[in-house]
């Protein structure tokens, strides 16, 4: 017992009411685009005392039911395609465990603040570069003069892999629309997994992977990586509890907040276009980039290898947490305004098919 | 009708899914103390907890954005 009061806090008001709502507001964007929220809420928990563990732990433990409950509601609209979601998460559960072998190892040899700096640095690198191709795709949408358009269309890649035929490893997804080797899918879920263990949000690899290499519709990749997100969160939840390190309040809290906005972002989903999913995935993307690029300079301090005044320091940390509130704000806006414009559009049809003659 | 009906689903629901919380926050120091034991099977109790959270509260919170007139529009993906 003692160790525990070392590791769970107490609650007050204030805590309770934040954590709802960042649970309400990441809920909202994994609900639409099958992941995201994880990424502020292990650090919101970590201000207000609450040990990085025990905090990574409670994340997983609300996750889980989280992507139960999103990945129901988008089945129920035909998103879901549990077969691929099922061998993502078994390639993905790999990679989790490469991923934690190789932060275990970095750990060991460079201590917490190199630790740190891998993590900033894996966030900077992949979420720019993936990040970068997504918002290449949605300004390349919006120039084509695409924007309204239900249909996608498969990249270059996507094609190439889909008209690769290995004997004997070749799978039909029925929902996804895709027959591809699974020796495709391996790797997509292996960097799934390697960058949860790394960043705790393994859909910014996994959503993209399956849009543009294995050339699955936005709608249908975002909701099966709430299939994915499911299973790897169990399995945490599983690991973490096995040794005591979740706290149960802070994971039901938070789950209050996100089932009220996974739902909403589901219903989200049957009103926009797929350009609306990458259009949020960019954008959180990139400003959550940044926001870890400006933590580096505090890393590489700590290892002694820049020079930063405690005050500097103390700025840019706040400012980067800022930064990715403000990235799950602004990804809550654009989807709300997607929605209602959504919503708008289709009560208008609604109207029009009502009101022309028979 | 089946305005009430719904009505009825939100208000059990919702009632089920508060006597969950007021069963976890009213001693929630025994219950955070019995989910964080090593041994035995009690690892299993967050996760059990979880889920019978994110059932009833999960059907709470999809009624409750179909009363307020939140709901899906009925849809397909296309195909490529």
């Amino acid at each position: 017992m003692e160790e525990l009061t070392a590791h769970f806090i107490d609650l007050h008001a204030a805590n309770v009411l934040f954590l709802f709502l960042v649970g309400f507001v990441g809920g909202m964007v994994s609900g639409f685009i099958g992941s995201g929220g994880a990424f502020v809420l292990t650090p919101a928990m970590m201000n207000m005392g609450v040990g990085g563990v025990v905090a990574v732990a409670s994340n997983i433990c609300h996750k889980f039911p989280k992507a139960l409950v999103g990945a129901y509601k988008r089945h129920q609209y035909g998103q879901v395609d549990i077969k691929l979601g099922v061998v993502m998460a078994v390639a993905a559960s790999v990679g989790v465990w490469i991923g934690a072998d190789i932060q275990h190892a970095i750990h060991a040899a460079y201590g917490k603040a190199g630790s740190n700096l891998y993590v900033s640095s894996a966030f900077v690198v992949v979420l720019a570069v993936v990040g970068g191709f997504v918002l290449h795709d949605v300004v390349r949408i919006v120039r084509t003069g695409n924007r309204h358009s239900e249909e996608e269309k498969t990249s270059r890649l996507a094609r190439w892999v889909q008209s690769v035929h290995i004997p004997g490893t070749m799978m039909q997804f029925r929902t996804a629309k895709v027959r591809v080797s699974v020796l495709f899918i391996i790797p997509v879920g292996i960097g799934t997994g390697m960058l949860a263990a790394t960043i705790a949000v393994g859909g910014f690899i996994g959503v993209p992977g399956m849009i543009y290499v294995l050339g699955v519709h936005s709608l249908v990749a975002s909701a099966t990586e709430l299939v994915i997100a499911f299973i790897m969160g169990l399995g945490g939840t599983i690991k973490y509890a096995m040794h005591g390190l979740v706290d149960i309040r802070l994971a039901m809290i938070i789950l209050a907040g996100s089932l009220f906005g996974i739902q909403l972002g589901a219903i989200g989903t049957t009103y926009v276009k797929p350009y609306a999913v990458k259009l949020v995935m960019a954008t959180i993307m990139l400003i959550v980039a940044f926001s870890r690029a400006m933590m580096i300079p505090v890393y590489l301090t700590q290892l002694g290898r820049m020079s930063l005044t405690e005050k500097t320091a103390g700025f840019l940390s706040g400012a980067s947490f800022m930064l990715m509130v403000g990235a799950l704000l602004t990804g809550a806006f654009i989807i709300i305004g997607a929605m209602v414009r959504g919503h708008r559009d289709h009560k208008l049809s609604l109207k029009t098919a009502e009101e022309a003659p028979e | 009708m089946k305005n009430t009906s719904l009505r009825v689903r939100l208000v059990l629901s919702g009632l089920l899914s508060g006597s969950l919380y007021i069963l976890l926050f009213v001693d929630a120091e025994r219950v955070l103390h019995l989910s964080t034991r090593t041994d035995g099977l009690y690892f299993l109790m967050p996760v059990a907890i979880a889920l019978a959270f994110s059932l009833a509260h999960g059907a709470f919170t999809g009624y409750f954005w179909e009363v307020i007139g939140i709901k899906p529009k009925h849809a397909h993906v296309k195909g490529r």
